[in-house]
């Protein structure tokens, strides 16, 4: 079992939801990245494709069960590993979309190092970069427990 | 008659063809990007190859630095199967046939 203790403002757990949600939703039947696959099978390609939407919409929808949590956010939330797993595989996902939808213009180094300036970029780049600091935090927080030499990172 | 003739005759290319394929040796790459944690790829090396702390640890800094790490080498189809797994697990991971 996962156990996590976080205490956050509503208002920014409702803001960061509808944020996962929007990127969610440009995910519907695609793939965070394109996957590289081997070139000379095309009935390989369509279900090796297939089962990957499949499980990136299957711990999708664990992150999302875990955000609409009543108790996400004011205290104490316990989930079994599996679904810890589901969680941070999903966080990726939903930053590795965010990065190619909407932070384009922020470079590796930047991204890598977290060093920007939030103030500094339009006001819907401020929200996607905050959604995608709160799902590293996320994912940070629950990979700890789910393997504590993690912390050294 | 016919038929067992010439299933016969192509019997020995087919098993020649199978030893072929066996003997090629595969690779498994993963490649940077720099969205990921490197808490995350390390915890993704060790649930997928059972690598201990400081191996996974010595091919995420592989990564990050060089850009890419040889991961495992085998057989396609495990291979295939270990690619597979690494991006469901959102890394951008490749196969490579050796030489």
């Amino acid at each position: 079992m996962v156990n996590l203790s976080l205490f956050l403002d509503s208002h920014l757990i409702v803001a960061m939801l509808e944020m996962v949600k929007a990127a969610t939703e440009s995910l519907n039947g695609h793939l965070a990245v394109e996957p590289q696959m081997p070139e000379d099978d095309e009935d390989l390609q369509m279900a090796w494709q297939a089962d990957l939407i499949e499980a990136l919409h299957y711990d999708i929808d664990y992150l999302l069960m875990v955000l609409r949590d009543h108790d996400f956010g004011k205290g104490e939330l316990i989930m079994e590993e599996g679904v810890a797993e589901s969680v941070v595989r999903a966080c990726s996902a939903i930053r590795l979309k965010l990065r190619e939808s909407a932070l384009l213009k922020l470079t590796d180094h930047q991204l890598e190092s977290a060093e920007v300036d939030i103030l500094s970029l339009p006001t819907d780049m401020q929200q996607c970069y905050a959604c995608y600091l709160f799902l590293a935090s996320l994912q940070s927080l629950i990979l700890i427990e789910l393997d504590p030499s993690c912390e050294e990172f | 008659m016919k038929i067992r003739a010439q299933v016969e005759k192509t019997t020995p290319v087919t098993e020649s063809e199978t030893k072929i394929a066996l003997d090629i040796i595969w690779h498994v790459i993963v490649l940077n990007d720099p969205v990921n944690l490197m808490s995350y790829v390390v915890t993704v090396f060790k649930r997928v190859f059972g690598l201990n702390h400081e191996t996974a640890r010595k091919h995420m800094l592989e990564v990050h630095e060089n850009g890419r790490s040889l991961l495992w080498s085998g057989p396609r189809e495990k291979v295939e199967a270990y690619v597979h797994t690494l991006q469901k697990w959102q890394l951008t991971a490749t196969m490579e046939q050796d030489g």
